[in-house]
Protein backbone atom coordinates (compact mmCIF):
# COMPACT_ATOMS: atom_id res chain seq x y z
CA UNK A 1 0.00 0.00 0.00
CA UNK A 2 2.96 2.29 0.96
CA UNK A 3 4.54 2.00 -2.45
CA UNK A 4 1.53 2.43 -4.30
CA UNK A 5 0.75 5.93 -2.13
CA UNK A 6 4.14 6.87 -3.46
CA UNK A 7 3.60 6.03 -6.84
CA UNK A 8 0.30 7.43 -6.62
CA UNK A 9 2.30 11.12 -5.04
CA UNK A 10 4.47 10.96 -7.75
CA UNK A 11 1.95 10.78 -10.37
CA UNK A 12 0.10 13.58 -9.29
CA UNK A 13 3.13 15.86 -8.40
CA UNK A 14 3.93 15.65 -11.77
CA UNK A 15 0.10 16.56 -13.22
CA UNK A 16 -1.54 19.33 -14.02
CA UNK A 17 -4.21 18.35 -12.41
CA UNK A 18 -3.98 19.47 -8.89
CA UNK A 19 -2.40 22.38 -9.38
CA UNK A 20 -4.64 23.68 -11.65
CA UNK A 21 -7.36 22.70 -9.05
CA UNK A 22 -5.78 24.75 -6.78
CA UNK A 23 -5.82 27.86 -8.89
CA UNK A 24 -8.47 27.75 -9.77
CA UNK A 25 -9.15 27.34 -4.99
CA UNK A 26 -7.54 30.68 -5.03
CA UNK A 27 -9.10 32.39 -7.80
CA UNK A 28 -12.71 31.34 -6.41
CA UNK A 29 -11.51 32.27 -2.79
CA UNK A 30 -10.44 35.68 -3.82
CA UNK A 31 -13.39 36.35 -6.06
CA UNK A 32 -16.01 35.55 -2.97
CA UNK A 33 -15.09 38.16 -0.85
CA UNK A 34 -14.79 40.79 -3.47
CA UNK A 35 -18.02 39.72 -4.72
CA UNK A 36 -19.98 39.97 -1.48
CA UNK A 37 -18.14 43.58 -0.65
CA UNK A 38 -19.01 44.82 -4.29
CA UNK A 39 -22.40 43.47 -3.88
CA UNK A 40 -23.19 44.68 -0.20
CA UNK A 41 -21.40 47.99 -1.09
CA UNK A 42 -24.04 48.83 -3.70
CA UNK A 43 -26.89 48.46 -1.43
CA UNK A 44 -26.04 49.54 1.91
CA UNK A 45 -22.40 51.02 2.40
CA UNK A 46 -22.32 51.15 6.05
CA UNK A 47 -23.93 47.68 6.39
CA UNK A 48 -20.56 46.22 5.55
CA UNK A 49 -18.49 46.71 8.84
CA UNK A 50 -21.58 45.34 10.99
CA UNK A 51 -22.50 42.05 9.60
CA UNK A 52 -19.72 40.49 7.62
CA UNK A 53 -16.42 39.89 9.03
CA UNK A 54 -13.33 37.40 8.21
CA UNK A 55 -15.40 34.52 9.71
CA UNK A 56 -18.53 35.12 8.45
CA UNK A 57 -17.10 34.93 5.34
CA UNK A 58 -14.83 32.00 6.20
CA UNK A 59 -18.12 30.15 7.55
CA UNK A 60 -19.60 30.86 4.40
CA UNK A 61 -17.11 30.13 1.82
CA UNK A 62 -17.33 25.95 3.96
CA UNK A 63 -20.39 25.38 2.22
CA UNK A 64 -19.74 27.48 -1.11
CA UNK A 65 -20.83 24.86 -4.47
CA UNK A 66 -18.13 25.80 -5.98
CA UNK A 67 -15.82 24.11 -3.70
CA UNK A 68 -17.35 20.95 -4.21
CA UNK A 69 -17.36 21.30 -7.94
CA UNK A 70 -13.64 21.79 -8.03
CA UNK A 71 -12.77 19.17 -5.44
CA UNK A 72 -15.19 16.49 -7.84
CA UNK A 73 -12.84 17.80 -11.19
CA UNK A 74 -9.50 17.08 -9.05
CA UNK A 75 -10.91 13.55 -7.69
CA UNK A 76 -12.28 12.98 -11.56
CA UNK A 77 -9.85 14.16 -13.70
CA UNK A 78 -6.99 12.30 -11.37
CA UNK A 79 -8.37 8.80 -11.25
CA UNK A 80 -10.35 8.67 -14.69
CA UNK A 81 -7.21 8.76 -16.55
CA UNK A 82 -6.44 5.40 -15.31
CA UNK A 83 -8.98 4.14 -17.41
CA UNK A 84 -9.22 6.57 -20.08
CA UNK A 85 -5.38 5.81 -20.70
CA UNK A 86 -5.67 2.23 -19.99
CA UNK A 87 -3.09 2.44 -17.66
CA UNK A 88 -5.08 0.56 -14.59
CA UNK A 89 -4.01 -2.98 -16.70
CA UNK A 90 -0.56 -1.88 -15.83
CA UNK A 91 -1.34 -2.13 -12.31
CA UNK A 92 -3.49 -4.73 -12.31
CA UNK A 93 -1.46 -6.96 -14.32
CA UNK A 94 1.38 -6.34 -11.83
CA UNK A 95 -0.62 -8.37 -9.32
CA UNK A 96 -1.50 -5.65 -7.71
CA UNK A 97 -4.70 -6.08 -5.74
CA UNK A 98 -7.39 -4.31 -6.41
CA UNK A 99 -8.76 -3.13 -2.85
CA UNK A 100 -5.38 -2.03 -2.46
CA UNK A 101 -5.31 0.07 -5.88
CA UNK A 102 -8.99 1.42 -4.46
CA UNK A 103 -7.59 2.59 -1.08
CA UNK A 104 -4.65 3.91 -2.50
CA UNK A 105 -6.74 6.46 -5.03
CA UNK A 106 -9.28 7.26 -2.29
CA UNK A 107 -6.26 8.42 0.44
CA UNK A 108 -4.30 10.51 -1.85
CA UNK A 109 -7.77 11.64 -3.60
CA UNK A 110 -9.05 12.98 0.21
CA UNK A 111 -5.27 14.07 0.93
CA UNK A 112 -5.69 16.09 -2.42
CA UNK A 113 -8.82 17.36 -1.22
CA UNK A 114 -7.83 18.26 2.32
CA UNK A 115 -5.37 20.20 0.22
CA UNK A 116 -7.97 22.31 -1.98
CA UNK A 117 -9.89 22.47 1.23
CA UNK A 118 -7.39 24.24 3.27
CA UNK A 119 -5.59 26.35 0.35
CA UNK A 120 -9.56 27.82 -0.42
CA UNK A 121 -10.22 28.49 3.21
CA UNK A 122 -7.44 29.85 3.93
CA UNK A 123 -7.47 32.46 0.66
CA UNK A 124 -10.79 33.00 1.44
CA UNK A 125 -9.77 33.87 5.29
CA UNK A 126 -6.99 36.23 4.81
CA UNK A 127 -8.41 38.05 1.39
CA UNK A 128 -12.05 38.60 3.84
CA UNK A 129 -9.87 39.90 6.98
CA UNK A 130 -7.90 42.47 4.60
CA UNK A 131 -11.86 44.18 2.95
CA UNK A 132 -13.75 43.36 6.08
CA UNK A 133 -11.44 42.98 9.40
CA UNK A 134 -11.06 40.28 11.85
CA UNK A 135 -14.44 38.89 13.62
CA UNK A 136 -15.93 42.26 14.15
CA UNK A 137 -19.27 40.30 15.02
CA UNK A 138 -17.98 38.32 17.43
CA UNK A 139 -21.07 35.51 17.28
CA UNK A 140 -18.69 32.59 16.93
CA UNK A 141 -17.18 30.51 19.37
CA UNK A 142 -13.74 28.75 18.38
CA UNK A 143 -15.18 25.74 19.94
CA UNK A 144 -18.17 25.58 16.97
CA UNK A 145 -16.12 26.95 15.02
CA UNK A 146 -12.96 24.43 15.33
CA UNK A 147 -16.20 21.66 15.29
CA UNK A 148 -17.74 22.85 12.29
CA UNK A 149 -14.86 22.89 10.32
CA UNK A 150 -14.37 19.47 11.40
CA UNK A 151 -17.84 18.23 9.99
CA UNK A 152 -17.07 20.34 7.46
CA UNK A 153 -14.27 18.46 5.99
CA UNK A 154 -15.54 15.10 7.38
CA UNK A 155 -18.09 15.74 4.90
CA UNK A 156 -15.70 16.73 2.19
CA UNK A 157 -14.29 13.60 2.46
CA UNK A 158 -17.49 11.44 2.11
CA UNK A 159 -17.58 13.60 -0.95
CA UNK A 160 -14.28 12.66 -2.12
CA UNK A 161 -14.91 9.03 -1.87
CA UNK A 162 -18.33 9.11 -3.74
CA UNK A 163 -17.26 10.60 -6.69
CA UNK A 164 -14.10 8.19 -6.86
CA UNK A 165 -16.83 5.55 -6.63
CA UNK A 166 -18.09 6.50 -9.44
CA UNK A 167 -15.27 6.77 -11.58
CA UNK A 168 -14.40 3.50 -10.67
CA UNK A 169 -17.74 2.05 -11.41
CA UNK A 170 -18.25 4.00 -14.62
CA UNK A 171 -14.45 2.90 -15.84
CA UNK A 172 -15.08 5.61 -18.36
CA UNK A 173 -14.06 8.83 -18.77
CA UNK A 174 -16.94 11.23 -20.03
CA UNK A 175 -19.46 9.12 -18.48
CA UNK A 176 -17.65 9.86 -14.88
CA UNK A 177 -17.09 13.19 -15.45
CA UNK A 178 -21.22 14.08 -16.31
CA UNK A 179 -21.83 11.83 -13.57
CA UNK A 180 -19.67 13.42 -11.06
CA UNK A 181 -20.62 17.40 -12.27
CA UNK A 182 -24.32 16.32 -11.75
CA UNK A 183 -23.92 14.65 -8.55
CA UNK A 184 -22.35 18.02 -7.01
CA UNK A 185 -24.33 20.45 -9.10
CA UNK A 186 -27.83 18.99 -10.56
CA UNK A 187 -28.95 16.32 -7.86
CA UNK A 188 -29.15 19.08 -5.40
CA UNK A 189 -31.63 20.74 -7.63
CA UNK A 190 -33.62 17.73 -8.35
CA UNK A 191 -34.02 16.69 -4.80
CA UNK A 192 -34.85 19.71 -3.92
CA UNK A 193 -37.69 19.68 -6.21
CA UNK A 194 -38.26 16.19 -4.79
CA UNK A 195 -39.22 18.11 -1.56
CA UNK A 196 -42.70 19.59 -2.97
CA UNK A 197 -43.06 16.01 -3.21
CA UNK A 198 -43.26 15.72 0.48
CA UNK A 199 -45.30 18.89 0.99
CA UNK A 200 -45.81 19.71 5.02
CA UNK A 201 -44.01 15.90 5.74
CA UNK A 202 -41.18 16.31 8.54
CA UNK A 203 -39.05 14.29 5.73
CA UNK A 204 -37.03 15.97 2.81
CA UNK A 205 -35.03 14.42 0.42
CA UNK A 206 -32.67 16.58 0.46
CA UNK A 207 -31.91 16.02 4.16
CA UNK A 208 -30.29 12.60 2.88
CA UNK A 209 -27.64 14.67 0.49
CA UNK A 210 -24.36 15.50 1.53
CA UNK A 211 -24.80 18.99 -0.02
CA UNK A 212 -27.81 20.15 2.58
CA UNK A 213 -25.39 18.23 5.53
CA UNK A 214 -22.73 20.70 4.55
CA UNK A 215 -24.65 23.58 4.56
CA UNK A 216 -25.98 22.57 8.44
CA UNK A 217 -22.50 21.92 9.12
CA UNK A 218 -21.53 25.13 8.10
CA UNK A 219 -24.01 27.51 9.84
CA UNK A 220 -23.21 28.70 13.35
CA UNK A 221 -24.09 27.74 15.88
CA UNK A 222 -24.16 24.39 14.93
CA UNK A 223 -27.67 22.81 15.92
CA UNK A 224 -27.77 19.37 17.22
CA UNK A 225 -29.84 17.65 14.53
CA UNK A 226 -27.00 19.30 12.10
CA UNK A 227 -23.60 17.44 13.97
CA UNK A 228 -25.94 14.43 13.88
CA UNK A 229 -26.27 14.35 10.19
CA UNK A 230 -23.09 15.39 9.42
CA UNK A 231 -21.22 13.03 11.48
CA UNK A 232 -23.59 9.93 11.15
CA UNK A 233 -23.83 11.16 7.13
CA UNK A 234 -20.57 11.63 6.32
CA UNK A 235 -19.33 8.52 7.81
CA UNK A 236 -22.16 6.50 6.07
CA UNK A 237 -21.39 7.79 2.57
CA UNK A 238 -17.41 7.40 2.96
CA UNK A 239 -18.29 3.74 4.34
CA UNK A 240 -20.77 2.80 1.72
CA UNK A 241 -18.90 4.56 -1.08
CA UNK A 242 -15.47 2.33 -0.36
CA UNK A 243 -17.43 -0.77 0.60
CA UNK A 244 -19.20 -0.58 -2.80
CA UNK A 245 -16.34 0.93 -5.30
CA UNK A 246 -14.18 -1.97 -3.87
CA UNK A 247 -16.95 -4.53 -4.17
CA UNK A 248 -17.70 -3.33 -7.86
CA UNK A 249 -13.44 -2.81 -8.68
CA UNK A 250 -13.38 -6.16 -7.72
CA UNK A 251 -15.30 -7.97 -9.72
CA UNK A 252 -15.13 -5.53 -12.56
CA UNK A 253 -12.84 -6.73 -16.20
CA UNK A 254 -10.65 -3.76 -17.26
CA UNK A 255 -10.38 -3.05 -20.77
CA UNK B 1 10.37 -28.52 -18.11
CA UNK B 2 8.31 -26.98 -15.93
CA UNK B 3 4.76 -25.34 -16.83
CA UNK B 4 4.81 -21.25 -16.07
CA UNK B 5 1.06 -21.04 -17.05
CA UNK B 6 -1.12 -23.78 -17.06
CA UNK B 7 -4.73 -23.53 -17.80
CA UNK B 8 -7.39 -26.02 -17.55
CA UNK B 9 -11.17 -25.98 -19.15
CA UNK B 10 -10.68 -22.17 -19.45
CA UNK B 11 -14.13 -20.31 -20.76
CA UNK B 12 -15.15 -16.50 -20.87
CA UNK B 13 -18.20 -15.89 -22.20
CA UNK B 14 -19.82 -11.96 -22.45
CA UNK B 15 -23.67 -12.34 -22.30
CA UNK B 16 -24.73 -14.73 -24.86
CA UNK B 17 -21.15 -14.97 -26.88
CA UNK B 18 -18.61 -17.32 -25.34
CA UNK B 19 -14.79 -15.48 -26.39
CA UNK B 20 -13.05 -18.18 -24.50
CA UNK B 21 -14.10 -21.80 -24.67
CA UNK B 22 -12.77 -25.01 -22.50
CA UNK B 23 -8.89 -23.78 -23.30
CA UNK B 24 -6.64 -26.42 -21.36
CA UNK B 25 -2.97 -25.26 -22.52
CA UNK B 26 0.28 -25.33 -20.86
CA UNK B 27 3.55 -22.94 -21.83
CA UNK B 28 6.30 -24.33 -20.32
CA UNK B 29 9.88 -22.55 -18.65
CA UNK B 30 12.02 -20.91 -21.16
CA UNK B 31 9.33 -21.29 -24.52
CA UNK B 32 8.26 -18.06 -26.65
CA UNK B 33 4.97 -19.34 -27.14
CA UNK B 34 3.02 -17.70 -30.10
CA UNK B 35 -0.44 -17.14 -29.51
CA UNK B 36 -2.11 -17.21 -33.18
CA UNK B 37 -5.98 -16.50 -34.17
CA UNK B 38 -8.12 -14.55 -36.09
CA UNK B 39 -8.99 -11.06 -34.86
CA UNK B 40 -11.78 -11.58 -32.26
CA UNK B 41 -10.58 -15.33 -32.22
CA UNK B 42 -10.21 -14.94 -28.40
CA UNK B 43 -6.56 -14.32 -27.98
CA UNK B 44 -6.47 -11.09 -25.86
CA UNK B 45 -9.18 -12.63 -23.62
CA UNK B 46 -7.32 -14.80 -23.21
CA UNK B 47 -4.05 -13.35 -22.21
CA UNK B 48 -6.33 -10.54 -20.27
CA UNK B 49 -7.39 -13.53 -18.01
CA UNK B 50 -3.78 -14.33 -17.51
CA UNK B 51 -2.87 -10.91 -16.62
CA UNK B 52 -5.81 -10.42 -13.89
CA UNK B 53 -7.69 -8.30 -16.15
CA UNK B 54 -10.73 -10.32 -16.82
CA UNK B 55 -12.10 -12.96 -14.54
CA UNK B 56 -12.84 -16.33 -16.12
CA UNK B 57 -16.55 -17.64 -16.66
CA UNK B 58 -15.31 -20.90 -15.05
CA UNK B 59 -11.89 -23.10 -15.58
CA UNK B 60 -8.60 -22.81 -13.75
CA UNK B 61 -5.36 -20.82 -14.34
CA UNK B 62 -2.24 -21.80 -12.41
CA UNK B 63 0.91 -19.60 -13.12
CA UNK B 64 4.48 -20.91 -11.92
CA UNK B 65 2.95 -23.89 -11.29
CA UNK B 66 0.76 -22.14 -8.11
CA UNK B 67 -2.78 -21.04 -8.01
CA UNK B 68 -1.65 -17.95 -6.10
CA UNK B 69 -2.37 -16.00 -8.96
CA UNK B 70 -1.70 -12.53 -7.26
CA UNK B 71 1.74 -14.02 -6.28
CA UNK B 72 2.64 -15.36 -9.72
CA UNK B 73 1.38 -12.12 -11.41
CA UNK B 74 4.24 -10.10 -9.52
CA UNK B 75 6.80 -12.32 -11.68
CA UNK B 76 4.91 -11.38 -14.74
CA UNK B 77 5.27 -8.43 -16.85
CA UNK B 78 2.42 -7.87 -20.08
CA UNK B 79 1.29 -5.31 -22.41
CA UNK B 80 -2.40 -5.92 -23.45
CA UNK B 81 -4.09 -4.51 -26.68
CA UNK B 82 -2.78 -0.35 -27.06
CA UNK B 83 0.01 1.18 -25.50
CA UNK B 84 -1.24 2.02 -21.76
CA UNK B 85 1.12 4.97 -20.90
CA UNK B 86 1.02 8.86 -18.60
CA UNK B 87 0.68 10.80 -21.60
CA UNK B 88 1.72 13.79 -19.80
CA UNK B 89 4.91 12.27 -18.12
CA UNK B 90 8.03 11.50 -20.38
CA UNK B 91 9.07 8.31 -20.62
CA UNK B 92 11.51 8.34 -18.14
CA UNK B 93 8.70 9.83 -15.46
CA UNK B 94 6.27 6.68 -16.75
CA UNK B 95 9.02 3.64 -15.46
CA UNK B 96 9.39 5.51 -12.26
CA UNK B 97 5.79 5.33 -11.61
CA UNK B 98 6.61 2.02 -11.37
CA UNK B 99 9.94 1.46 -9.82
CA UNK B 100 7.90 3.53 -6.95
CA UNK B 101 5.12 1.05 -7.24
CA UNK B 102 7.42 -2.17 -6.88
CA UNK B 103 9.04 -0.13 -4.34
CA UNK B 104 12.45 -0.95 -6.23
CA UNK B 105 15.29 1.14 -4.72
CA UNK B 106 17.68 1.17 -7.53
CA UNK B 107 17.15 4.53 -9.05
CA UNK B 108 18.96 4.16 -12.32
CA UNK B 109 16.19 1.16 -13.43
CA UNK B 110 14.01 3.79 -15.55
CA UNK B 111 17.28 4.61 -18.06
CA UNK B 112 18.52 0.92 -17.76
CA UNK B 113 15.28 -0.17 -19.37
CA UNK B 114 14.85 3.22 -21.65
CA UNK B 115 18.40 2.04 -22.65
CA UNK B 116 17.47 -1.51 -23.33
CA UNK B 117 14.19 -1.12 -25.24
CA UNK B 118 16.29 1.94 -27.44
CA UNK B 119 15.18 4.37 -26.07
CA UNK B 120 17.66 6.26 -24.13
CA UNK B 121 17.80 9.27 -26.44
CA UNK B 122 14.28 10.06 -26.23
CA UNK B 123 13.77 9.88 -22.17
CA UNK B 124 12.79 13.41 -22.19
CA UNK B 125 10.27 13.44 -24.36
CA UNK B 126 6.58 13.00 -23.15
CA UNK B 127 4.78 10.17 -23.89
CA UNK B 128 1.77 11.78 -25.73
CA UNK B 129 4.80 12.67 -28.24
CA UNK B 130 6.00 9.24 -28.86
CA UNK B 131 5.37 7.58 -32.64
CA UNK B 132 3.26 4.00 -32.11
CA UNK B 133 6.66 2.19 -31.86
CA UNK B 134 8.19 3.83 -29.41
CA UNK B 135 5.18 3.75 -27.20
CA UNK B 136 5.56 -0.34 -27.78
CA UNK B 137 8.92 -0.20 -26.90
CA UNK B 138 7.98 1.88 -23.69
CA UNK B 139 5.38 -0.56 -22.77
CA UNK B 140 7.81 -3.49 -22.65
CA UNK B 141 10.34 -1.31 -20.14
CA UNK B 142 7.29 -1.40 -18.15
CA UNK B 143 6.49 -4.72 -18.43
CA UNK B 144 10.16 -5.41 -17.60
CA UNK B 145 10.49 -3.80 -14.24
CA UNK B 146 10.01 -5.86 -11.62
CA UNK B 147 12.57 -8.16 -12.89
CA UNK B 148 9.40 -10.50 -14.39
CA UNK B 149 9.90 -14.71 -15.15
CA UNK B 150 6.83 -14.51 -17.85
CA UNK B 151 6.21 -11.72 -20.05
CA UNK B 152 2.88 -11.91 -22.25
CA UNK B 153 2.87 -9.23 -25.18
CA UNK B 154 -0.33 -8.71 -27.17
CA UNK B 155 0.16 -7.44 -30.52
CA UNK B 156 3.89 -5.92 -29.17
CA UNK B 157 4.59 -5.41 -33.35
CA UNK B 158 1.64 -3.26 -34.46
CA UNK B 159 2.69 -0.34 -36.04
CA UNK B 160 6.16 -0.56 -36.18
CA UNK B 161 8.27 0.26 -39.14
CA UNK B 162 10.44 -2.67 -40.93
CA UNK B 163 13.20 -1.62 -38.85
CA UNK B 164 11.37 -1.56 -35.47
CA UNK B 165 9.88 -5.34 -36.02
CA UNK B 166 13.05 -6.05 -35.84
CA UNK B 167 14.52 -4.53 -32.98
CA UNK B 168 11.49 -5.96 -31.02
CA UNK B 169 12.11 -9.34 -32.07
CA UNK B 170 16.14 -9.34 -31.30
CA UNK B 171 14.89 -7.71 -27.91
CA UNK B 172 12.66 -10.65 -27.24
CA UNK B 173 15.36 -13.41 -28.33
CA UNK B 174 17.62 -11.58 -26.18
CA UNK B 175 15.57 -11.94 -23.43
CA UNK B 176 14.77 -15.10 -23.55
CA UNK B 177 17.79 -16.65 -24.55
CA UNK B 178 20.21 -14.24 -21.88
CA UNK B 179 17.87 -13.10 -19.36
CA UNK B 180 15.50 -16.66 -19.46
CA UNK B 181 12.34 -15.04 -19.78
CA UNK B 182 9.77 -16.95 -21.03
CA UNK B 183 7.11 -15.24 -23.65
CA UNK B 184 3.88 -15.56 -24.73
CA UNK B 185 3.13 -13.03 -27.81
CA UNK B 186 0.62 -12.67 -30.29
CA UNK B 187 0.69 -11.71 -33.53
CA UNK B 188 -1.00 -10.86 -36.70
CA UNK B 189 2.91 -10.69 -38.15
CA UNK B 190 2.95 -14.32 -38.49
CA UNK B 191 6.08 -14.28 -40.53
CA UNK B 192 7.75 -12.82 -37.68
CA UNK B 193 6.29 -14.42 -35.08
CA UNK B 194 7.69 -17.85 -37.04
CA UNK B 195 10.88 -16.26 -36.65
CA UNK B 196 11.06 -16.23 -32.88
CA UNK B 197 8.50 -18.90 -31.65
CA UNK B 198 9.26 -22.32 -30.20
CA UNK B 199 5.48 -23.40 -29.56
CA UNK B 200 2.61 -22.24 -30.76
CA UNK B 201 -1.32 -22.29 -30.04
CA UNK B 202 -3.72 -21.49 -32.36
CA UNK B 203 -7.38 -20.33 -31.11
CA UNK B 204 -9.63 -20.18 -33.48
CA UNK B 205 -13.74 -18.98 -32.58
CA UNK B 206 -12.89 -19.14 -28.33
CA UNK B 207 -11.10 -22.69 -28.80
CA UNK B 208 -7.32 -23.66 -28.46
CA UNK B 209 -7.68 -25.68 -31.99
CA UNK B 210 -3.82 -26.56 -32.15
CA UNK B 211 -1.07 -26.45 -30.03
CA UNK B 212 2.68 -27.78 -32.02
CA UNK B 213 6.24 -27.22 -31.33
CA UNK B 214 8.56 -25.11 -34.44
CA UNK B 215 10.45 -27.88 -34.99
CA UNK B 216 6.52 -29.76 -35.68
CA UNK B 217 6.10 -26.84 -38.11
CA UNK B 218 9.06 -27.72 -39.95
CA UNK B 219 8.68 -31.24 -39.91
CA UNK B 220 4.67 -30.46 -41.42
CA UNK B 221 5.65 -27.79 -44.05
CA UNK B 222 5.15 -29.03 -47.48
CA UNK B 223 7.68 -28.59 -49.77
CA UNK B 224 7.24 -27.64 -53.10
CA UNK B 225 9.01 -25.61 -56.72
CA UNK B 226 7.38 -22.97 -57.89
CA UNK B 227 7.88 -22.80 -61.55
CA UNK B 228 6.04 -19.75 -64.17
CA UNK B 229 6.56 -20.33 -67.01
CA UNK B 230 4.92 -18.89 -70.76
CA UNK B 231 2.19 -21.77 -71.33
CA UNK B 232 1.52 -23.26 -68.31
CA UNK B 233 -1.02 -26.00 -70.05
CA UNK B 234 2.14 -27.30 -72.06
CA UNK B 235 4.62 -27.28 -69.23
CA UNK B 236 2.76 -29.32 -66.96
CA UNK B 237 1.59 -32.12 -69.77
CA UNK B 238 5.61 -32.40 -70.55
CA UNK B 239 6.02 -32.56 -66.76
CA UNK B 240 3.76 -35.41 -66.29
CA UNK B 241 4.88 -37.30 -69.07
CA UNK B 242 8.71 -37.17 -68.04
CA UNK B 243 7.98 -38.45 -64.70
CA UNK B 244 7.51 -34.90 -62.66
CA UNK B 245 3.86 -35.56 -61.53
CA UNK B 246 2.26 -34.23 -58.81
CA UNK B 247 2.47 -30.92 -60.36
CA UNK B 248 -0.82 -28.18 -60.04
CA UNK B 249 -1.29 -24.71 -61.55
CA UNK B 250 -2.56 -22.04 -59.15
CA UNK B 251 -2.65 -18.90 -58.58
CA UNK B 252 -3.63 -16.11 -60.47
CA UNK B 253 -0.48 -15.48 -62.34
CA UNK B 254 -1.15 -19.47 -63.61
CA UNK B 255 1.92 -20.60 -62.42
CA UNK B 256 3.22 -24.04 -61.34
CA UNK B 257 3.33 -26.02 -57.90
CA UNK B 258 5.13 -29.09 -58.11
CA UNK B 259 5.26 -31.08 -54.93
CA UNK B 260 7.30 -33.92 -54.62
CA UNK B 261 10.63 -33.29 -56.86
CA UNK B 262 12.14 -30.56 -54.28
CA UNK B 263 15.73 -31.59 -55.44
CA UNK B 264 15.25 -31.44 -59.31
CA UNK B 265 14.94 -28.15 -60.33
CA UNK B 266 17.78 -28.29 -62.53
CA UNK B 267 16.85 -30.93 -64.39
CA UNK B 268 13.27 -29.38 -64.79
CA UNK B 269 14.42 -26.08 -66.26
CA UNK B 270 16.75 -28.21 -68.46
CA UNK B 271 13.72 -30.55 -69.59
CA UNK B 272 11.25 -27.18 -70.20
CA UNK B 273 14.15 -24.99 -72.38
CA UNK B 274 15.09 -28.33 -74.20
CA UNK B 275 11.25 -27.83 -75.30
CA UNK B 276 10.78 -24.50 -76.11
CA UNK B 277 8.77 -23.54 -72.92
CA UNK B 278 10.49 -20.40 -71.37
CA UNK B 279 10.99 -20.44 -67.69
CA UNK B 280 10.47 -17.41 -65.73
CA UNK B 281 11.51 -18.38 -62.73
CA UNK B 282 11.59 -21.67 -60.16
CA UNK B 283 11.73 -21.07 -56.62
CA UNK B 284 11.97 -23.63 -53.67
CA UNK B 285 8.96 -22.67 -51.95
CA UNK B 286 7.94 -24.35 -48.24
CA UNK B 287 4.45 -23.86 -46.53
CA UNK B 288 4.78 -21.01 -43.84
CA UNK B 289 3.31 -20.60 -40.81
CA UNK B 290 0.55 -18.19 -42.19
CA UNK B 291 -0.09 -21.01 -44.71
CA UNK B 292 -0.07 -23.66 -42.21
CA UNK B 293 -2.56 -21.32 -40.00
CA UNK B 294 -4.73 -21.03 -43.08
CA UNK B 295 -5.05 -24.75 -43.33
CA UNK B 296 -6.22 -25.24 -40.13
CA UNK B 297 -8.90 -22.27 -39.97
CA UNK B 298 -9.65 -22.86 -43.19
CA UNK B 299 -10.72 -27.02 -41.87
CA UNK B 300 -12.06 -25.82 -38.72
CA UNK B 301 -14.22 -23.35 -40.49
CA UNK B 302 -17.90 -23.75 -39.95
Amino acid sequence: MKNIIRAEFYKLYHSKTLWICLTLAIIVALVIPFGIKAAISAQEPDYIDKTWSAMTVYNYGLSHPMLTLVIALFVTLTSVGEFHFGTMKNYLSKGIRRESVFLAKAIVSALGATAIFLVFEGVLFLTANGLFGFDGSSIFSGAAFAASFFLVWLLLLAYTSLLLMVVFVAKNGMAAIGINICLVSLFPTLLGALNFLFGKSAFKPTSLWLDSMLSGASLLPLSNSAIIFASVGSLGYLAASLAFGIWRFKKADIK
Amino acid sequence: MNNIIATSHLSKSFKAKQAVADVSLAVNEGDIYGLIGENGAGKTTFMRMLCGLASPTSGTISLFGSPDLERGRRMMGCTIESPALYPLLSGRENLEVYRLLFGIRDKTLPDTLLSLVGLGSDEKKKAKDYSLGMKQRLMIAIALIGDPKLLILDEPMNGLDPLGIKEIRDLLLYLNKEKKITIVISSHILEELSKIATRYGVIHQGKLIKEFAAAELEKSGRKFLEISVDDTNAALNLLERSGFSGGDIVGGDGHIELAGHFDEGAEIIDLLVRKGIRVNYLARKEDSLEGYFMSLIGGNKQ
